[in-house]
């Protein structure tokens, strides 16, 4: 019986320093688990406030996946940044400034996680300014340099008086509210929205809608595959106007002053005539079709090239889009 | 420094984005490392290369005109169509695999226009009809052969990152691909039926743009 009795402590013991040591050598590898283990890549929140001297003309390139990106104009030689940033390990936000150029934003390695981030930025009057977006949203105004802005979703907004505009989105709206000698639009299947004393401007989307409040206008291209087209407005005196479309309509809504030459050559589309105009149809011995008429004395010229459009002319209620005012 | 620059410091370095430390630091290694030093000129040269090239080539109004009377009177003969080449955006990390193949096709497609924007723009005057006529036939099959290789080289890239894509923007990139393609087909279809309508021309030539545009644009967003 002791002999038993002896066993049955023995075995309890061991059992019992057994499940010490387990916890011990469990509690250890936790330990060394956690102190090894690399840094989560869980996105953590910052709020920033960074200012850094620049040339007045300086270069600035602007990156941002995910939240938004707002830049204003300011007469200093410095760029300023506010707002939250969203940084893991990997993706940290930075900004540098050699005078001439600089560089600021979040240029992710790894974007599983990240959060968004808000970016407030300050930038000279006259600087060149270069934004890159996954999602984000973009909103310029006031810039007087060149713009080059790109977006593969998030909407983009430019108002003011850059000197140059190029902006690009795959499925973003375009919002263009500017005075400016060059802008070349492109969208996917994101809408345009355009307006503003323009010299020269190039408008192409692919499936998205395309409004152009078009009074101010004096050269533009604008195309499509089969969004709609619709320009509101009248048009400036000598303009020249290029109209392209596959199959999307073509809207023309205008005002009574509105005068233009139109040349229209279709394949198989054709004219909704609601303004009552006196319609020749070309010699063309080709199939498809070549319709010309005036509006007004015709002091602008308008050619349209559409397959299967319809093209719409009508009286315009005298009122303008409701784009957002311009900032200047 | 490690022993050889990396590819991106090196290209931030040809897009002139590196602090003046930084740069500092690069050029000392470049001074001294003939490997590096190669593959950042050649870099910088690409990049040259690439901002000479004009953003736009636009013909002079009167061409336009000289160009449209040509097409008038010879109907059976295509339009040319004289539009900028599309444009090829870099950004520090952006599309580094594809700089080449993307600026090959970018560069071909402005010297493209830019030959075709000289070669017609030196005689704004037409010479006859039927002279301008031919040329302008074989220009179109030139053009339209080359689109299509550029479209068919960039699809190959596309297709080799899809994985890397965003769902996102594989969604609105088959979205628009196949609004494209089927415009595409639509106006080659109608074309084999009524060869050199130059209203035909001029939008197939459009559809072709874009899908350059929209290619070119998705491959900017697998390395976003």
């Amino acid at each position: 019986m002791r002999k038993h009795s002896e066993a049955r402590e023995r075995s309890v013991f061991g059992q019992r320093l057994g499940g010490c040591l387990r916890f011990v050598s469990a509690t250890t590898s936790c330990l060394l688990v956690a102190f090894t283990m690399p840094e989560p890549l869980a996105a953590q929140e910052r709020r920033i406030d960074e200012r850094v001297a620049a040339n007045p003309d300086v270069m600035v390139r602007i990156h941002n996946m995910v939240g938004s990106v707002r830049v204003r104009a300011w007469d200093r030689d410095s760029i300023a940044v506010s707002g939250t940033v969203s940084e893991t390990r990997l993706d940290r936000f930075e900004i540098h400034s050699a005078g001439a150029g600089a560089k600021l934003g979040i240029w992710d390695t790894n974007s599983e996680g990240l959060g968004p981030s808000r970016l407030e930025i300050m930038v000279p009057l006259e600087s060149t300014v270069w934004i890159k977006t996954a999602s984000a949203t973009i909103d310029v105004s006031g810039v007087q340099g060149g713009l080059d802005v790109y977006s593969v979703s998030g909407d983009i907004n430019i108002a003011g008086t850059p000197r140059e505009v190029y902006a690009e989105s795959m499925g973003g709206k375009i919002t263009l509210t500017a005075d400016s000698r060059s802008a070349r639009i492109k969208t996917g299947s994101g809408a345009i929205v355009m307006g503003g004393a323009l010299i020269d401007v190039t408008a192409t989307t692919v499936s998205g809608p395309v409004d152009i409040d078009g009074d101010r206008i004096q050269r533009g291209r604008i195309e499509s595959v089969d969004g709609r087209i619709r320009w509101r407005g009248a048009f400036t005196p000598r303009a020249s106007l290029d109209f392209t479309s596959h199959a999307g309509p073509i809207e023309f809504s205008l005002h009574p002053d509105a005068s233009a030459d139109f040349t229209i050559s279709t394949f198989e589309g054709g004219l909704d005539d609601q303004w009552g105009l006196r319609v020749q149809q070309g010699g063309s011995k080709l199939k498809g079709r070549e319709l010309r008429f005036k509006i007004g004395p015709g002091t602008a010229t308008v050619l349209v090239r559409t397959f299967k459009s319809i093209v719409s002319i009508r009286r315009a209620a005298v009122q303008t889009l409701s784009l957002p005012p311009s900032s200047y | 420094m490690s022993e050889h620059l990396s590819e991106s410091l090196l290209n931030d370095w040809a897009d002139d984005a590196l602090s003046a430390v930084q740069q500092g630091e690069v050029e000392q290694h470049i001074a001294t490392c003939t490997q590096c030093s190669a593959a950042a000129y050649a870099l910088r040269s690409l990049l040259g290369d690439l901002h000479a090239l004009p953003a736009t080539v636009e013909p002079p109004s009167s061409l336009r005109t000289a160009v449209r009377e040509r097409i008038d009177a010879a109907p059976s003969q295509p339009a040319l169509r004289l539009e900028a080449a599309p444009r090829v955006h870099w950004s520090d990390r952006s599309l580094r695999a594809m700089r080449l193949p993307l600026a090959a096709a970018a560069a071909l497609l402005v010297a493209l226009s830019a030959t075709m924007t000289i070669w017609l723009g030196g005689n704004d005057e037409p010479d006859s009809a039927a002279l301008a006529a031919a040329l302008v036939d074989a220009e179109f099959a030139d053009v339209e052969m080359r689109y299509r290789q550029a479209t068919e080289e960039l699809e190959t890239l596309l297709r080799e990152v899809r994985a890397a894509l965003p769902p996102g923007t594989i969604r609105l990139l088959d979205q628009d691909l196949a609004v494209l393609d089927a415009a595409l087909l639509e106006a080659r279809d109608a074309l084999a039926l009524d060869p050199g309508n130059p209203t035909l021309t001029s939008i197939l030539l459009a559809s072709y743009e874009k899908k350059l545009d929209v290619l070119r644009r998705a491959a900017d967003a697998q390395t976003l």
